[in-house]
């Protein structure tokens, strides 16, 4: 469903990406965790035909990225890390302009968004963009991606500035489309949104990938919590060291 | 391709019509503006003219004729032009040249011929407004002392005339052979010449600037090219939507412009004029639908080059940047060929922007040529052809795209 072989980014000298390969199926949720910094937005971006790489290649839904973008991106869900939506445009506004790039169904839409708005407790599609919080932003970004039933979905931070019942609600909702086939890539800082969401993750550090396994393996491999796993791969120093010596 | 370009094309508009800011610029500032400048413009110079007309003068006469009847004849035409009162004595320069409403007039005889000097200040305003109308008085006078001469050697004065002239003016129709209406129109037509493509270029650019900028390095500076990007739509359709979008606007900016443009001329020369100033201008059908595809090419490219400018920009100070020089030079085109006349050599058509200054004064002039016309529509079209292309290939340059300000 998602593959990249040798995918690599780099900014002038800078190699913000470091020949990665991922591999996810169809129907899988994929946490991609790291440190701030380590990668993840630039991976997604190029993932989700934002940014080109500098090198290797990247296949979603079995199309190349390179020749077949448009199609893929028909197929495809991204919802970015910051929901930057036009801010003179009004809620409705912008599923309409979404829904008018997508040439879906309006009345089979308008049933979708009216449950997505029910389940998200969203009652200001009439507000303008520029007037919401970002919370609200962010679930009007979110719907207007999962109103479409995309096939590959990509969320960058999707959790970031939800409220807890709304989280709730997403988290749910992904599980229930990964059931459906659906497959879910995202990245995440709250690890155990991690190791209850997701079926496989891979860890992420200065570019390269430095852990890829199913969380089950993976906590069964070192016996210990997601969050212990990730620490322990990816600080430099002990933790307990560090807040000691502040 | 053009269907999508045409959803990103109303999204953009919808977005650029909530801002209330945009509404005032674009559409409520050109129709306000130019009618209250030059509103205000007549006003101010009409009211001139009345106080100027209203005044009361001193005119010091300093006389060397020896029959006092010859004096009252020229003080008597002095009072018929004008509010003047008379002070009888040497002319002292200091006096006139301190004075803001007098005039001086040494007037004295050689033989039969009155030989008058006006003595004013030409820095003051009434001041030679009363020299002028003093220079009146003696030519009404010359002209009574020519009738009564003839009349005193038998010749009916009004028989004299050998030669009649009457005006027919070309190029404007008057209405009813209306000859002083005729000359009206053709000066107002000689204005919207001189002024409407200077306006037009001026106002065509600076407008499309600020919105093609914000569309463009704004959207990239802002983040939300990337909603573009994520989703199913071609780089291309996207060029095309916002190189449309701008377009549009600019076409109407540059109508409403237009619009504001003339009314505001109207009312300065109705100030001005008498009164019944003709308010037509002498286009038909045909030379308003040249005037219309000019404007609109002018429209077209300035959006092209903008466009195409502010997406190669990283952020909206980078994009001013650029765009400045360009409408620096523009505004030159414009300044360097106010004055000129219309239908210019073949060249003048080949370069963009004087050429549709040019065609906008043949056309209103009436200089027009099939050849020169088509040469601007050529040179211009297929500039905009390329920058639709250039920037279409750029937005589907990631060099260009992926640049984000953080
Ligand atoms: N446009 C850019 N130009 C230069 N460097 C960049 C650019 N975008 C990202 N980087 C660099 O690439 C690295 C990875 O950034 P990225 O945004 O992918 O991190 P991240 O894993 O998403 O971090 P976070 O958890 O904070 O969101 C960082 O060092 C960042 O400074
Ligand atoms: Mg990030």
């Amino acid at each position: 469903m998602i593959r990249s072989v040798g995918l690599t980014k780099k900014f002038g000298d800078f190699i913000a990406v470091d020949n990665i390969n991922l591999n996810v199926n169809q129907g899988e949720v994929f946490g991609f965790l790291g440190p701030n910094g380590a990668g993840k937005t630039t991976t997604i971006k190029m993932l989700t035909g934002t940014l080109r790489p500098t090198s290797g290649s990247i296949e979603i839904l079995g199309m190349d990225m390179k020749n077949r973008a448009i199609e893929i991106k028909r197929r495809m869900g991204v919802a970015p890390d910051e929901p930057k939506i036009y801010e003179h445009l009004k809620g409705y506004e912008f599923l309409e302009f979404i829904m008018s790039i997508y040439k879906l169904d309006k009345a089979e839409t308008k049933v979708k968004i009216e449950e997505l708005c029910d389940a998200f407790e969203i009652d200001y599609l009439d507000k303008l963009a520029g007037e919401m919080s970002h919370g609200m932003r962010q679930k009007l970004m979110l719907i207007s991606v999962l109103m479409r039933k995309p096939e590959v979905l990509f969320l960058d931070e999707p959790t970031v500035g939800l409220d807890a019942k709304s989280a709730k609600i997403l988290k749910e909702l992904l599980i229930k489309y990964a059931r459906e086939g659906t497959t879910v890539f995202m990245t995440t800082h709250i690890l155990e949104i991690a190791e209850k969401m997701c079926d496989r993750v891979a860890i992420i550090n200065r570019g390269q990938i430095i852990a890829e396994a199913s969380v089950s393996d993976l906590k069964q491999k070192y016996q210990a919590s997601l969050e212990d796993i990730f620490l322990a791969l990816t600080a430099t120093n002990d933790i307990k060291d560090i807040v000691d010596s502040l | 391709m053009l269907k999508d370009a045409l959803i990103i094309m109303t999204k953009e508009l919808k977005n650029i019509f909530r801002d209330k800011r945009t509404i005032f610029a674009t559409i409520v500032l050109p129709l306000v503006l130019f009618p209250v400048m030059f509103g205000i413009i007549g006003l101010i110079t009409k009211a001139n003219e009345e106080a100027k007309a209203k005044a009361e003068y001193t005119v010091y006469i300093e006389s060397t004729l020896s029959k006092p009847d010859e004096l009252t004849k020229v003080i008597d035409e002095i009072h018929g032009v004008g509010n003047f009162e008379i002070i009888n004595g040497k002319i002292d320069e200091e006096v006139i040249e301190s004075g803001s409403t007098t005039v001086g007039l040494k007037v004295g005889k050689n033989g039969d011929v009155f030989i008058a000097t006006v003595v004013y200040n030409s820095m003051k305003e009434k001041s030679t407004y009363a020299a002028q109308k003093i220079r009146e008085a003696l030519m009404n006078l010359n002209g009574k002392l020519v009738s009564a001469e003839l009349v005193s050697r038998g010749i009916n004065p009004e028989e004299l005339n050998f030669v009649q002239i009457n005006d027919t003016v070309v190029g404007v129709s008057a209405e009813n052979g209306n000859v002083e209406e005729a000359k009206a129109k053709g000066q107002f037509t000689q204005m919207l010449a001189m002024l409407v493509p200077y306006f037009l270029l001026l106002y065509i650019f600076a407008g499309s600037m600020g919105l093609g900028i914000d569309t463009t390095a704004g959207e990239k500076e802002r983040g939300s090219l990337s909603i573009l990007l994520v989703n199913q739509v071609s780089r291309t359709s996207i060029a095309l939507g916002k190189i449309l979008y701008l377009m549009l606007m600019s076409i109407l900016t540059s109508v409403l412009n237009l619009v504001g443009l003339i009314i505001g001329l109207y009312l300065q020369m109705s100030f001005l004029g008498e009164g019944n100033m003709p308010f037509s201008v002498e286009l038909d059908a045909i030379g308003y639908l040249l005037l219309f595809i000019t404007v609109i090419l002018l429209a077209l490219i300035s959006s092209g080059i903008i466009i195409f400018v502010g997406i190669l920009a990283r952020s909206v100070k980078e994009a001013s940047g650029y765009i400045t020089p360009i409408y620096m030079i523009v505004l030159l085109f414009g300044i360097s060929t106010m004055q000129s006349e219309g239908s210019k050599a073949f060249y003048y058509y080949a370069i963009p922007f004087i050429n549709v200054i040019f065609t906008m004064k043949d056309i209103f002039i009436g200089t027009f040529s099939v050849a020169n016309f088509s040469t601007m529509l050529i040179v211009n079209g297929a500039l905009v052809v390329l920058f639709v292309y250039l920037t279409a290939k750029i937005f589907n340059s990631e060099k260009v795209l992926e640049v984000t300000v953080e």
